[in-house]
């Protein structure tokens, strides 16, 4: 076979596929007629190509041992119920702080820790505003300010100021820890493990400023969980 | 179409075209294929002379929950181990020593945790301290604690950081584990990490409980041999979000960083 035929045969597949790529009612039209087609001829062969080429992956998939699904990076709507709680959490951690530093209770030593803190629940609200989007409500948690809102305003010294944002703390720590178990997103549960540490910090610079016994705030695995905030018991609105 | 397509032969050759057709269309197919089986093996070479070296492939080694949690153990295996170091050294007191001891427990007990938890995956556990961490982290460690004029300093120094590596090690496993329970389990001893950590930073600070910003300071020659201050600042509350960067500790008058467990440290 010299060039010219070559190039005239390569011309006449050519337009074989061109006409191919009419569609299937074509297709259809001619399988219908009984006619056999130098084009029903090609899309038989490529068609039969694709079926090798799907058959080599599902035999790839058949060697696995494993077969695994990564774990979602964007929060579903239950992670963002997680997520909106999380974020009125924070934010009624703003109010009980500033609650807390009102009225002169704290001295001249501890005011600024709890101005700080406040300042990192502040960040931490905002980051879950972020993971939660348009379904973010920015508003404190009603509920858990009822809890402790009363406890702080009572209090009478910076020791009892003290004490309740310490309990705030521990509840905000173990509630991260209640919300990791269900947060399917990658995403949210690296969020939520970036601030779950820093709330047991708080609590354990509270617990020795109090001078708190050290079994009390040094707890065990898992001892904390009890103390868990739930979006079923506090409810946003209060 | 052309007219020569209306004879299924083609009268120059004596090649049925119907022939030809199928072995084109089959041609592509194996082309096509051939090509994703594999990339282009034509390839621009810088010239070479001598030996080609020899090069071993990478092991493969699969990153799964029960590797997480195999080296979750080791780990925790591995800060036992340094805490039982330290106090073995008696350079600690007083309510420094009463934390270690606290601490070396938790830390035994959150072994036995991941031990279980690998268990419970139909995994085998790992029950000894982590090899890398053991030859690049405490060897090297209590090698320059020992020729510290300051033991029970570094040793402090040391076991804050050490608990940074943990806390932060846990978080950083977080995106790796398929399950949300496991991700909560691992927290669960990276928390308690984060406030041991807390109480090594106040304990470095001296008696001012409430410092939140108290240094570790040291003063070191440099090459040059002017002599200048070494600082690692220790926070009880760093920021408002948990780190994933080196841990810098400060050992006989030199800062170290200690790095996170990583791949290469996994208990595969």
């Amino acid at each position: 076979m010299d060039a010219h035929q070559l190039r005239r045969l390569a011309a006449e597949v050519d337009d074989e596929h061109r006409e191919s790529m009419r569609g299937f009612a074509a297709d259809l039209a001619d399988s219908v007629s009984g006619a056999t087609s130098r084009r029903r001829a090609i899309v038989g062969t490529m068609l039969g190509a694709g079926v090798v080429l799907m058959g080599s992956r599902r035999a790839a998939a058949a060697d696995a041992t494993t077969t695994t699904t990564a774990p979602p990076r964007q929060p579903d709507d239950a992670d963002l119920v997680t997520l909106v709680f999380a974020q009125s959490l924070e934010l009624a951690a703003v109010a009980a702080y500033d609650v807390a530093l009102s009225g002169g209770r704290l001295d001249a030593a501890v005011s600024p820790v709890a101005a700080l803190f406040r300042s990192h629940h502040l960040e931490h609200a905002q980051a879950f505003a972020g993971a939660a989007g348009k379904a973010a409500t920015n508003k404190a948690n009603q509920s858990i300010v009822k809890k402790f809102g009363p406890l702080l305003s009572a209090a009478t010294s910076q020791r009892d100021v003290l004490l309740a944002a310490f309990n705030l703390e521990n509840a905000a720590a173990a509630t991260y820890g209640k919300a990791l178990e269900t947060l399917k997103a990658t995403d949210s549960a690296s969020t939520v493990a970036a601030i779950q540490p820093v709330e047991a910090r708080h609590a354990a610079v509270l617990a020795r400023v109090l001078g708190l016994n050290p079994a009390d705030y040094l707890t065990p695995i898992g001892a904390d969980a009890a103390l868990a905030l739930s979006a079923s018991n506090y409810a946003i609105q209060g | 179409m052309s007219d020569h397509l209306t004879s299924d032969t083609d009268t120059d050759t004596g090649m049925p075209r119907r022939a030809f057709l199928t072995l084109g269309g089959f041609s592509v197919a194996t082309v096509a294929l051939l090509g994703a089986c594999g990339g282009s093996t034509i390839k621009t070479r810088v010239a070479q002379a001598g030996v080609t070296p020899e090069t071993v492939a990478p092991p493969e080694r699969v990153v799964s929950d029960v590797v997480l949690l195999r080296t979750l153990s080791s780990l925790a295996h591995s800060a036992a181990s340094a805490y039982q170091k330290a106090i073995g050294m008696g350079a600690l007191g007083g309510e420094a020593l009463e934390f270690a001891s606290r601490f070396l427990k938790h830390h035994q007990s959150s072994a036995t945790f991941f031990e279980d938890q690998t268990k419970s995956l139909g995994g085998t556990p790992f029950t000894e301290p982590n090899p890398a961490v053991t030859k690049n982290i405490i060897t090297p460690v209590f090698d320059a604690v020992m020729a510290s004029a300051d033991t029970a300093g570094d040793l402090r120094n040391f076991l804050h950081s050490l608990e940074d590596v943990v806390t932060e090690t846990c978080q950083s496993f977080v995106p790796l584990l398929s399950m949300p329970k496991l991700r909560a389990a691992v927290m669960s001893v990276g928390t308690i990490g984060a406030k041991h950590s807390a109480v090594w930073a106040a304990v470095l600070g001296g008696p001012v409980a409430f410092s939140l910003t108290p240094k570790a300071t040291a003063t070191t020659t440099t090459v040059k041999g002017t002599v200048e201050a070494v600082v690692v600042p220790v926070y009880q509350a760093p920021s408002a979000f948990s780190s994933m960067g080196l841990v810098p500790t400060l050992l006989n008058g030199k800062k170290f960083d200690l790095d996170l467990l990583g791949p290469n440290s996994f208990a595969y």
